[in-house]
């Protein structure tokens, strides 16, 4: 028993030291956010971001193009989620519960759409969303992170839908239900925590996607937030603190969703990969 | 039950697949097979007068007689090989350290999701501030231990480049390493150390004998996930060092996105985007034939 135990200090210290390393860069961007600009030329910073200063947080809202930024990943974050757990509720629902020829195959060829280098149909998306003027718009960003959104939520819930016994499908059949009756009133409420954990898989790799987004919008009409804080410019120098202002902004609400949500997410992440 | 019956059942099926087969048709799929007539011919956006042709695989030729293309392909490599292997130790060795934790889990399990659920290219912007020459905090740690000026461009200097880059990489993608494989040792039935530890077994025996083994799976996926998500690294190239100093920093995917997206050359840069699908591609069928291997073992 003692033995399985180990030594606390053993444990401890290089997990201290691993929090620490992984957790530093974090407080460093929040003090240089709260640093006045003059001191980010300082060649020897304080640890302590003394005198404090809201002046970038100000400059980010003020200006009007960031909070357009953050709109945009929302609403193509949010509708790509939304689209993506219904289209993929009822791809799911005839893969599992419908006699679909070929049905292995198709969520093979599903999955391997998943993996893609997404650079290698960025060519072809570009071309497409140019002759249907959908460039630098925000279905223009929806539809591709829909296409390659899919096959996740796909396979998440098919494997959630699996797991639902064949009676209740009978039972629900026998009541006189269509099947897209069972699929709302049975599948969907039992298949809640594959929903949540798609959902947030979803809302996540949209939020976070930056090779498209950069890619097939021009200006803040429809850029989203990575696009934005990567191409942050200044005057006379790369404005440091009011990227890091921005990046506080981004990450806060994230880190309150993960914080709220993380058993849901590891859920999500490990379902295909363990069983599967 | 009646022929009419699935009939019926067929038609409800392409009903409820058609929509999500649709999206990705035509913004996956159909892309993939344009890219790989696009890669055929030569299409120069931003010249629109020269010819728009069949050229053959003149582009591909072009391409492997280009020494940026080769460089690019060593870099993206040994990018991949370097990240994925330390990440997978480092990622052990500190899942071996959590599972040992007993309060708090919610707490680490958050930390471990944070760098995760922000942006790639954020994370890079991220680690080019806290290196950049005049106020970066590693520059000035570098400062304190004696490096010279030169020694701090961190990012004009490829060895040192690629340091950031990597470093960049491990700081937001172990973490993600470390909850696939604890879900992996969680799921170790404890039963099997305790009669292990009862027979005698040292810790590394326990380890070797056990773990591993168990853990197999886990570190596959992993390895699976992690590898193909390496292959195609673009954004931290592109806010560390936009491929430089020169074209250093190259990697194959940055090298297409320059071709199709700067230089608008469609067919030369969509030949590129092609490289690196057969490149993904070849990956998944070695790995697919390794959990094949592996699968046929356990069984």
């Amino acid at each position: 028993m003692s033995r399985a135990r180990g030594a606390p200090a053993l444990v401890a210290l290089p997990l201290a030291a691993c929090l620490a390393l992984a957790l530093f860069p974090w407080y460093w961007i929040l003090a240089s956010s709260l640093r006045p600009e003059t001191a980010m030329f300082d060649p020897s910073p304080s640890w302590l971001p003394v005198p404090l200063t809201l002046e970038h947080y100000a400059r980010i809202f003020g200006e009007g193009g960031f909070l357009r930024n953050l709109r945009n990943s929302l609403v193509v974050a949010g509708v790509t989620t939304l689209l993506s757990l219904a289209l993929g509720s009822l791809a799911a629902y005839a893969l599992t519960r419908l006699r679909v020829p070929g049905a292995a195959g198709l969520l093979g060829i599903l999955l391997a759409v998943g993996m893609l280098p997404e650079i290698g149909v960025l060519g072809p998306l570009f071309l497409l969303l140019k002759a249907l003027s959908l460039l630098n718009t925000l279905p223009g960003l929806i539809l591709p992170y829909l296409a390659f959104g899919l096959p996740l939520t796909v396979w998440i819930l098919a494997g959630a839908f699996a797991e639902i016994p064949a009676e209740l499908t009978e039972a629900a059949a026998l009541d006189g239900a269509t099947p897209l009756q069972t699929l709302l009133r049975v599948f969907l409420p039992l298949a809640a925590p594959g929903l949540a954990a798609a959902g947030l898989l979803t809302f996540i790799g949209c939020w976070n996607e930056f090779l498209f987004a950069l890619a097939l919008t021009q200006d803040d009409g429809a850029r989203t937030v990575p696009v934005a804080i990567a191409l942050f410019s200044g005057h006379h120098s790369i404005p440091w603190g009011q990227i890091m202002a921005a990046i506080v902004v981004v990450t806060v609400p994230v880190a309150a969703v993960v914080l709220a949500l993380q058993r849901r997410i590891v859920e999500g992440l490990t379902a295909g990969g363990l069983k599967g | 039950m009646g022929d009419g019956r699935r009939a019926a059942e067929r038609r409800l099926a392409v009903c409820l697949l058609a929509p999500a087969l649709g999206v990705v048709g035509i913004f996956a799929l159909g892309p993939i097979g344009w890219a790989a007539w696009l890669s055929l011919r030569s299409m120069h956006l931003a010249l629109p007068w020269l010819p728009k042709g069949f050229v053959g695989l003149a582009n591909y030729a072009g391409l492997l007689k280009a020494p940026r293309l080769w460089a690019a392909l060593g870099h993206t490599l040994l990018f991949v090989g370097a990240s994925v292997g330390t990440e997978l130790l480092l990622g052990l060795a500190a899942a071996l350290l959590l599972r040992r934790l007993t309060i708090g889990q919610g707490f680490a399990r958050t930390s471990l999701l944070l760098p995760w659920a922000m942006p790639t290219v954020v994370a890079a912007v991220v680690w080019r501030y806290l290196t950049n020459p005049t106020s970066g905090i590693i520059v000035v740690l570098l400062r304190g231990l004696g490096q010279g000026d030169d020694a701090t461009v961190l990012l004009a200097r490829p060895a040192t480049a690629w340091a950031v880059i990597l470093l960049t990489d491990i700081w937001k993608t172990t973490p993600f390493i470390v909850l696939i494989l604890l879900a992996g040792l969680q799921a170790i039935p404890p039963v099997l150390y305790e009669a292990a530890a009862a027979d005698g077994a040292t810790a590394w025996a326990r380890f070797r004998r056990i773990t591993l083994p168990l853990l197999r799976p886990a570190i596959l996926v992993a390895l699976v996930f992690r590898t193909l998500q390496a292959v195609k690294v673009f954004d931290h190239i592109y806010a560390l060092t936009g491929g430089g100093p020169g074209t250093a920093t190259e990697t194959v995917a940055f090298l297409a996105y320059d071709a199709l997206l700067r230089e608008l050359d469609f067919g030369f840069g969509s030949a590129a985007a092609f490289l690196v699908l057969g490149l993904s591609a070849g990956l998944a069928a070695l790995y697919a034939r390794l959990l094949g291997a592996s699968r046929g073992g356990l069984a």
